[in-house]
């Protein structure tokens, strides 16, 4: 009974391999399109391994020696005073093939050490090691270039290429350089707060920006992103499944009647449904697997780009993402399926398909989902007030499925408007077509207006970050070169030298205020024009610069502002100089943490000892200026910030996210074109009845081709055109309440009016890329097929 | 962590892996140049109170019980350990010592323990004859000069420190036959010998708040190049301090051939009289532990040439030591034919 009522059920498909190849395509297309994403996102996070390793062993806070050799002694000092640090020294070695970058380490305490030990090192064989023949640690890569060394090694890829790490006993073997240490690295858990004394230590805090966050921001959309395609794949499925379960309901009954209980039939659905989902899924899975290979590229110069690290272009075929695809397939078909079991369940034995019921059918389900849209959009104005980071997904979750629901209501009351007003006859009689048409069509053209909506939307974000960024970039960095000064010594000579030479340069003092509760920077500036030229604001008090240089006042950065509630006019207590007034707000983007301009002479007077720490430079005519600087201060690599490369840098990150963002919109259209595909090529078998008494009336079967296919553009062009409003509502949510609740800042919105006539455009050719083989069937169709409609009517 | 994991892979001494070896190692054999303990040779003061570089392991090893004005019981470990690579010291990184120290505060319901890691060679950890100083990072063992009669202890951890001032009113007790003290029956030995004299005050802090201590702490000092035969695979170890002024020392060797046993009593007077092999007995009793079922955290022991029938339990059954290398130690109480306190290690057990 069993089997042979499987096979009675899986007959359907030899007779429907549209509806087949709907449901497994539609299935395989989301999940490929999710586990793209998530493979996409797996392997970015494996290769943060390098840059995240790049911070902790060159961004954690360090003790420096102010006016001497940093001593091994000092260590011990300050080891025996209870300060727990590590000691480092930096250099330069030739191992045999040119000079590489060495950082000498002590590998029992140095915090990198358990990342560099790696999983695969075997765990001793009993003896100690002696610490001189401990191996020199670095990527495969650099011990690659390195050639054939005698000393021992081991690859630790998650080292940054180009640096070699070793003990510093093995260090004062590999060059005579190693007398005196470098720095010393403060270990998190420090509770110490005094320096013993006779120490002449300096505190030098980690750079206080991560880069980190703006990558996490662009995973945060593309998961949201990966999300939205599921869901547009999955209103296919449901669609699918809705129309096969619907077109088998005579055959369901005769296997009722030949004895099948109710639960075995309803189990042999379940798991004709699971199969093809697993099936599917496997398939999405391979596709997801391409779409990420194809991608991937963009996205790793994307991250390299805000990581100014090189990132490996290697996919990773991470178990973790295939299984949450698969998984993600199966949740999603149990979703997309529930409803249509639910209805093989309630299937009454006797009563047969009742075609004439279906608008009264579609009038309920219209009045529930204008109940179900009306409390989601109702859910969401709760939402926007809850300051959660889940609440902002939530939110747009809940927007985006209550606008879609409202979308047949809404759009079928155009239509009611416009057959109202057109001329009674042909044009009347395409209104009411079409609307009529709403009931069935409802679930492709949700899929289309969520498709949509998420084009404009992440479009509309991503192009405004450009902008807003872009901009920020230029007005911010207009200096041509930012110069970091490292030792407090450097930077009278520095700035001697940049006066001779001419330039012009803007001294920036730097030093961090203790006392807050959240990390925060305070800023020293000169009295130059630049600041209320060029420096980006949000908001500012009239002649807020000036007053500020006259030390009447601050500005904060976004991330103080909003997280304090201090903006201009409000007033900011700080040490020693008491309540200073803030003169404006400016955007920080990227940063962690606080920042408090003020002018030179208030920062002194709060911290008599602030360091200079940066000083930008116009470089006018002397383009050799970088390369003199780096030869006269001997300054490494890093010290000197160039802006052009900075601004092409964040230009090509930029323009890598469009390339990715750009497929990534092309598929969801793509796979909502399917649905619609799919729904025309199912609906033919109904359409007939209704297209051969308007043909039998003299309307030419090529007429009822055109009209087919501006019926379909038309249905398109309306979703596309109503899901615009919700795409901005999308963008907006994405920059000004997700963002803000993950990072601290906001982002303009801009409006880009062409990016929405390209997605309304691209929405429309899908459609009739969609509806073109039923109207070509159409246009072929025999007399004899359309008069059979009127013999079959009894 | 990190000084965790850094030991567990530079010594590699867990007891899973060194059973052929010994617990944490001991059971090494000396060869590459180091020495051995010569029977003939008796420890010399005050210079075998520092380091001996050419043996391979060595510990100063101070435990103490203490009360607090109510009664409430304490009980402090502070330990520092030398293990060599090579028989010799250098002056810089490339220092073949390492020095690693254990500090452990035990209350009847609390055990917080601490671990710390050093090279040699730079200063970080060492210990110095005159004075008298042993220390790793911000923890010591200060005397005034350069005998061990006055010293002054201090460790810290995440959440808990300790302060105390020892004062000796007792000589030193040099273990086995004269110093020189046998560990097994194919006669691997150490160079051993206690201060077990000490009266103490202090402050003990295991949450933040200083609270002031008295009681009695007992030293061990210990040097070998292979003190375990490598069959035996780990040993417990009791310090007792009875009421009527006598004290035991007293140990058990586990092995494949059987159990070695062997000990000290102390007499009022502080006069050391070594245990014949097999002398000291000692039963497990229970095994109360949260931390394994395999612990005994109940001891019966007998001495029965000196009338010593006790039972021994740990005041905090779960002192577990949760280092680099892992073992049991804590204050016990003692009952029976005598009573006092002292303090119980327990190796080679455990998760």
């Amino acid at each position: 009974m069993i089997r042979w009522g499987m096979l009675a059920l899986l007959s359907h498909w030899r007779r429907a391999p549209v509806q087949f190849l709907a449901i497994v395509l539609g299935l395989a297309l989301s999940t490929a399109l999710w586990s793209a994403v998530q493979a996409i996102n797996a392997t970015a996070r494996a290769s943060y391994g390098e840059a995240q390793t790049r911070l902790a062993l060159f961004g954690a806070d360090r003790l420096m020696a102010t006016d001497r050799p940093l001593l091994v002694d000092d260590y011990a000092t300050l080891r025996r005073a209870g300060w727990l640090v590590s000691p480092v020294w930096e250099g330069t070695v030739d191992l045999g093939n040119g000079p590489i970058q060495l950082m000498a380490i002590d590998l029992l305490s140095h915090p990198m050490v358990p990342q560099l030990q790696g999983a695969d090192q075997p765990v001793s064989n009993g003896t100690a090691p002696l610490l001189v023949e401990t191996p020199i640690f670095a990527h495969p890569d650099t011990l690659a270039d390195l050639g054939p060394i005698t000393y021992p090694q081991q690859s630790a890829p998650i080292l940054p290429r180009g640096l070699v790490i070793a003990d510093l006993a093995v260090a004062e073997v590999l060059t005579e350089g190693v007398r005196n240490l470098s720095h010393l690295v403060v270990l998190e858990a420090n509770n110490q707060t005094a320096f013993p004394q006779d120490l002449p230590l300096e505190w030098v805090k980690g750079p206080n920006t991560s880069p980190g966050e703006l990558t996490e921001s662009f995973h945060l959309n593309l998961t949201a992103f990966g999300l939205l395609a599921f869901v547009v794949g999955l209103f296919i499925v449901q669609s699918t499944i809705k129309l096969a379960v619907e077109q088998r309901r005579g055959m369901m009954r005769t296997l009722r009647c030949l004895g099948m209980p109710l639960s075995t039939l309803v189990t042999l659905c379940a798991a004709e449904l699971l199969t093809l989902a697993v099936l599917a899924g496997a398939i999405g899975l391979c596709l997801g697997y391409f779409i990420a290979g194809f991608l991937l590229p963009g996205v790793n110069a994307t991250l390299s780009g805000l990581y100014g690290a090189k990132v490996p272009g290697q996919l990773n075929m991470d178990p973790s993402w295939a299984a949450t695809g698969l998984a993600m397939t199966l949740v999603g078909t149990t979703i997309a399926g529930s409803s249509s079991m639910i209805q093989v369940y309630r299937l009454p034995i006797l009563q047969s398909t009742a075609a004439s019921a279906r608008s009264l059918v579609t009038h309920r389900v219209n009045r529930r989902n204008l109940f179900i849209s009306l409390l989601l959009l109702a859910i969401a104005l709760i939402l926007l007030f809850i300051p959660h980071l889940l609440a902002g997904f939530a939110l747009m979750g809940a927007l985006m499925l209550g606008f879609v629901l409202l979308l047949p209501i809404g759009a079928a009351l155009v239509m009611r408007f416009f057959e109202t007003r057109v001329r009674p006859g042909m044009a009347q009689w395409i209104w009411a077509d079409m609307r009529a048409q709403l009931g069935v069509m409802s679930v492709p053209l949700m899929a289309l207006a969520l498709a949509v909506a998420t084009n404009i939307g992440v479009e509309t974000m991503t192009s405004s970050f450009r902008l807003t960024f872009v901009n920020w970039i230029n007005q911010r960095f207009s200096a041509d070169l930012y110069v970091s000064v490292g030792t407090a010594d450097q930077a009278q000579p520095l700035l001697a030298y940049l006066d001779q030479n001419s330039a012009e340069t803007r001294p920036l003092w730097v030093s961090d205020l203790e006392s807050a509760a959240h990390p925060t920077r305070l800023w020293g500036v000169v009295d130059t024009p630049y600041y209320a030229e060029r420096w980006p604001m949000l908001s500012e008090t009239p002649d807020g610069w000036a007053k500020l240089h006259q030390g009447e006042g601050v500005m904060v950065n976004e991330q103080l502002s909003r997280a304090r509630n201090l903006w201009a006019g409000d007033s900011i207590s700080l040490p020693k100089l008491g309540d200073a007034m803030i003169l404006g707000t400016y955007p920080d983007y990227g940063n962690p943490n606080h920042q408090i301009i003020m002018s030179r002479d208030a920062l002194f007077q709060i911290v008599p000892d602030a360091v200079l720490r940066n000083v930008a430079v116009v470089m006018g005519a002397n383009q050799e200026l970088q390369t003199e600087l780096r030869q006269v201060f001997d300054l490494p690599g890093t010290a000197i910030l160039d802006q052009n490369q900075l601004r092409a840098q964040s230009l090509q990150v930029f323009d890598q996210t469009f390339t990715v963002t750009a497929t990534l919109n092309v598929l969801t259209l793509g796979v909502s074109g399917f649905a619609l595909l799919t729904s025309f090529t199912a609906l033919w078998g109904q359409r007939l009845p209704q297209l051969a008494p308007v043909w039998a009336m003299g309307l030419a079967t090529r007429q009822l081709a055109v009209l087919e296919v501006l019926r379909s553009l038309g249905l398109a062009l309306l979703t596309a055109l109503l899901a615009v409003p919700l795409g901005l509502l999308l963008a907006w949510v994405l920059l000004s309440v997700t963002n803000t609740l993950a990072f601290g800042w906001k982002l303009p919105m801009f409006l880009f009016p062409d990016s929405w006539l390209r997605t309304v455009l691209l929405a429309s050719l899908a459609a009739v890329i969609a509806c073109a083989p039923t109207a070509w069937r159409l246009y072929r169709i025999s007399p004899a097929a359309l008069l059979k409609v009127f013999s079959n009517e009894r | 962590m990190s000084v965790r994991l850094l030991f567990a892979m530079l010594l590699a001494l867990l007891p899973g892996s060194g059973f052929a070896q010994g617990y944490a190692g001991l059971g090494q054999k000396a060869g590459d140049g180091f020495q051995n303990p010569d029977p003939t040779l008796a420890p010399a003061f005050p210079q075998d109170h520092g380091p001996h570089p050419d043996f391979r392991i060595e510990w100063w090893y101070v435990t103490a019980n203490l009360q607090d004005a109510d009664g409430q019981d304490y009980g402090i470990q502070w330990t520092l350990f030398r293990s060599a690579v090579r028989p010799y010291e250098t002056d810089g990184w490339d220092s073949p010592q390492y020095w690693l120290a254990h500090a452990a505060l035990t209350t009847p319901e609390t055990h917080q323990v601490a671990e710390k890691l050093s090279r040699g060679g730079i200063g970080q950890a060492g210990v110095s004859v005159d004075p008298f100083a042993a220390w790793i990072d911000d923890w010591h063992m200060h005397g005034a000069d350069a005998s061990l009669d006055a010293l002054q202890l201090s460790a810290n951890g995440d959440d808990f420190s300790y302060d105390l001032q020892l004062t000796a009113t007792g000589p030193l007790v040099l273990q086995g036959e004269n110093g020189y003290s046998v560990k097994s029956q194919s006669g691997q030995a150490s160079y051993y010998y206690s201060q077990p004299h000490f009266e103490v005050t202090g402050v003990v802090s295991p949450d933040g708040s200083a609270i002031p201590v008295t009681g009695q702490a007992w030293l061990d000092r210990e040097w070998s190049s292979q003190p375990l035969d490598e069959g035996q695979s780990g040993w417990d170890w009791f310090s007792l301090r009875f009421e009527d002024g006598t004290k035991l020392m007293g140990f058990l060797l586990r092995g494949t051939s059987g159990v070695y046993s062997s000990g000290t009593w102390i007499d009022q007077t502080g006069q050391a009289f070594p245990l014949p092999v097999g002398a000291f007995a000692a039963k497990p009793l229970r095994f109360e532990s949260a931390v394994s079922d395999d612990i005994p955290t109940t001891w019966h022991v007998k001495l029965p040439d000196r009338g010593v029938d006790i039972q021994v339990t740990a005041i905090n059954p779960n002192a577990w030591m949760a280092t680099s290398f892992s073992y049991w130690e804590g204050p016990v109480q003692v009952t029976g034919s005598h009573s006092g306190k002292g303090y119980l290690e327990m190796t080679g057990y455990g998760p």
